[in-house]
């Protein structure tokens, strides 16, 4: 994210982060509220978290490069919300379901986390603890390999016209490994999980928000 | 100066986003060290936990904090020994070998355990991460012999010499009326190798709750507080959670009754709960409370061995 605490700057380098930070900040422009994600991106179609490699030369410029111990990933495909998405139906629903967790894992692979923030209420505590996250593990030039998430199993309990409707969701995570900026292993890797996560949503305006969110630890 | 302009542009930047978004109202410091990113690991953190109910088809929130004592998972033994679901068999299958545990019995069976939430329909099973490659399950069939140990294993968990622990009490055996008197037990654990239809079973039995029963009429719980032992200094003033104020002077028999979940795994597999509780109760221990009296005296026991109270002088 373009934003970051100041303190984190040692005063000595406070002029030049100056410089860079507006620079960033003029170019970027913290566009987090311009709505979906850019148009003008060509490397759409495939939500991050289901291409496993769609170039096979992996050197190729704009070719998509998954992280690993030598640095982040490369030309991560930004997630679109698809049009069937934006629609106050339960397919609609079942739609933006999957796309929130591609935004998700395309945070986990980019620390970018503009797409998923959108659409989600991040004042949840579990929200937060997942943007700090990840706001943490691409802070100081450092990375994550791994931790990328699949969602094979998407149930909805379609209630018609209600405001809020929820989903269960089977949710498979990837071993995710951390690395500092010099290369070398951060925090102990997490190991990969399959779960079932429950998630509450609203259709807002026009579109879904995500605003509650956790996982199933057990049946009734 | 020189780093207003760095402050001036770090102030524009912090309005301009929150303005546009609120996913910076986590204020924690960059400084700070790498956060686990594993979801459900995050969410137990929080406290984002739900159970689904199969009768409305909704997920509520679980109530209370106390650790989950139900396994979320579901587990299989996948005998066709293939991994992450593709159809090339794990290799360590093919060469992984079970031979007959005595001369004339059958072999084993490589399997690799899967696991899968169990609240979905119909999930997709993952390998089951701690238990890497494949194991060796002896039976005929393998797919009914987690099925058969399964509907025995409760039984088998009933029939163990399971320690029910101790209560202990502060103080102790001898307490006073109007005081608060601490109780408490010292949980343990523990584990039994056994064998069950030919196939090892490893048996973990976890205490999980107390019930207190204080012999005057009055119990306790059952509560997932075990208690503490607390400083001798604080006896018969502190209150603890599991402390008692008995109310009549007497002898009260009192008793622990430990709630144990077990979990258990065959042939090395992953660990999968039992069905079911076990109470067990401690024999009785006899606490004695007394009661005290008070009166002003003028002189100690050394100046006037039978002053009121002292040792030397008869009660009343």
């Amino acid at each position: 994210m373009p934003c970051r605490p100041i303190a984190a700057i040692s005063p000595a380098r406070v002029r030049v982060a100056a410089v860079v930070w507006c620079a960033v900040w003029l170019l970027t422009g913290c566009s987090t509220q311009v709505s979906p994600p850019s148009p003008t991106s060509t490397t759409t179609a495939a939500p991050a978290s289901s291409a496993p490699a769609p170039a096979p030369s992996s050197t190729a410029p704009g070719a998509y490069k998954p992280a690993d111990a030598k640095g982040k990933a490369q030309n991560v495909p930004v997630p679109v919300m698809p049009e069937l998405a934006k629609e106050n139906s339960k397919a609609g629903l079942e739609a933006f379901i999957g796309y929130w967790y591609a935004t998700y894992s395309y945070a986990i692979e980019t620390g970018d986390l503009s797409s998923w923030s959108e659409v989600t209420d991040t004042t949840n505590p579990l929200a937060a603890s997942y943007a700090k996250a990840i706001e943490r593990n691409y802070s100081q030039g450092r990375w994550i390999v791994g931790g990328t998430v699949t969602v094979p199993t998407i149930e909805v309990q379609w209630i018609d016209a209600a405001v809020r409707q929820q989903a269960r969701v089977q949710v498979v995570q990837t071993e995710a490994q951390y690395f500092n900026a010099d290369g070398s292993a951060g925090l102990k890797s997490t190991p990969a999980s399959n779960i079932a996560e429950a998630v509450f949503l609203d259709f807002q305006g026009h579109n879904w928000r995500v605003v509650d969110n956790g996982m199933i630890v057990g049946q009734k | 100066m020189r780093s207003i302009p760095a402050t001036l542009c770090g102030l524009a930047l912090a309005l301009a986003c929150s303005a546009g978004t609120t996913a910076h109202a986590v204020a924690a410091g960059d400084d700070g060290g790498q956060i686990t990113v594993g979801r459900g690991e995050t969410a137990i953190t929080v406290g984002a936990t739900f159970v689904f109910n199969p009768e409305t088809g909704k997920s509520e929130p679980k109530a209370g904090t106390s650790p989950a004592s139900e396994d979320p998972n579901q587990y299989m033994a996948d005998i066709h020994c293939r991994s992450g679901g593709s159809d090339t068999p794990d290799k360590g299958c093919l060469t992984l070998d079970c031979p007959p545990k005595t001369p004339d019995s059958e072999p084993g069976t490589p399997v690799i355990w899967r696991q899968a939430p169990k609240s979905i329909t119909n999930p997709v099973w993952t390998d089951y991460p701690t238990v890497s490659g494949p194991t060796c399950l002896y039976d005929t069939k393998p797919e009914n012999v987690l099925a058969n140990i399964a509907a025995r294993i409760l039984n088998d968990f009933r029939q163990l010499p399971i320690n029910p622990g101790t209560l202990q009490a502060q103080p102790f055996p001898n307490t006073l009326k109007g005081g608060p008197t601490n109780f408490y037990t010292t949980p343990q654990q523990q584990t039994f190798d056994l064998t069950i239809l030919g196939q090892d079973v490893h048996l973990t039995a976890t205490p999980t709750n107390y019930t207190y029963n204080y012999g005057d009429g009055t119990t306790l719980g059952p509560t997932p507080a075990a208690g503490y032992p607390i400083p001798q200094a604080q006896w018969l003033t502190t209150n603890t959670r599991n402390s008692h104020t008995y109310t009549q002077t007497g002898n009260y028999p009192t008793t622990l009754t430990t709630t144990f979940t077990g979990t258990y795994s065959v042939n090395n597999g992953p660990p999968l709960p039992i069905n079911g509780t076990l109470n067990l109760t401690t024999p009785p221990t006899t606490i004695h409370v007394w009661k005290t009296e008070k009166a002003l005296v003028a002189d100690t026991c050394d100046q006037n061995p039978t002053s009121w109270g002292c040792p030397q002088t008869k009660i009343g």
